[in-house]
């Protein structure tokens, strides 16, 4: 299928590679569906393209790489919407915020983004904690 | 707002599939159990409030600019 982004024009996509949100992500409700889109130039970040609204990406990026402590328990809510909660289904990714300043690029570990990839479904979870904030720099 | 009086133990039924229960009564903190399709997210308020807003701010300004430069220098650290 096709679709169009305000930031990568025309796409084709394949409609395996859709992953929905059956919860949407927060102040984003009414967006089910997204698409992993990821450049070589960009690695290690990816994008996360709405399907159903073209100007809607997110950055994202596998946390692991800048916080290697990093680690959380999936609530037994969450591994339901995720229709998992073997570790070997899931795919972890975080927010981050970049701007014009690098050093200035943060992540949300608070609420990191859990997809079950074989499944195509995914969850903004929401962290039961303290320890993490939504807004961690990923170069201190 | 429609505003309902009930006792400890006792339910709210929302819609044909959401049920709250007054499970405890403690001072003035009062424990609530939520049984609701798991559609439907269910977050202290505050919670809610922090990650719209960070989600939101996430939405707005990227820079692909920066995001290159970024991927450029971890590749060159790398490689060192």
């Amino acid at each position: 299928m096709k679709i169009t982004t305000s930031r990568f024009g025309e796409l084709e996509i394949n409609e395996q590679e859709i992953i929905e949100f059956p919860q949407g992500i927060l102040g984003f409700e009414s967006i089910k569906r997204y698409i992993l889109l990821g450049f070589e130039e960009q690695a290690p970040f990816k994008w996360l393209q709405a399907v159903d609204d073209s100007t809607l990406a997110f950055v994202i990026a596998e946390p692991f790489l800048f916080f290697s402590g990093y680690e959380f328990d999936l609530a037994d809510e969450d591994a339901k919407v995720l229709e998992t909660a073997k570790l070997e289904d899931l795919a972890i990714y975080v927010i981050l915020v970049i701007r014009d300043k690098v050093s200035e690029a943060s992540a949300n570990l608070m609420a990191p983004i859990v997809v079950n990839v074989a499944k195509g479904k995914a969850k903004q979870v929401v962290l039961n904690t303290e320890k993490y904030t939504t807004k961690h720099l990923l170069f201190s | 707002m429609l505003v309902v009086t009930r006792k400890y133990g006792q339910k709210i039924i929302i819609g044909d599939n959401i049920e709250l229960t007054i499970l405890d009564i403690k001072g003035d903190q009062v424990r609530i159990g939520i049984n609701a399709p798991k559609n439907i997210p269910i977050l202290r308020e505050e919670v809610y409030v922090e990650i719209t807003s960070a989600n939101k701010e996430a939405a707005g300004i990227l820079s692909d600019g920066a995001i290159q430069e970024l991927s450029k220098k971890l590749k060159d650290e790398k490689k060192k």
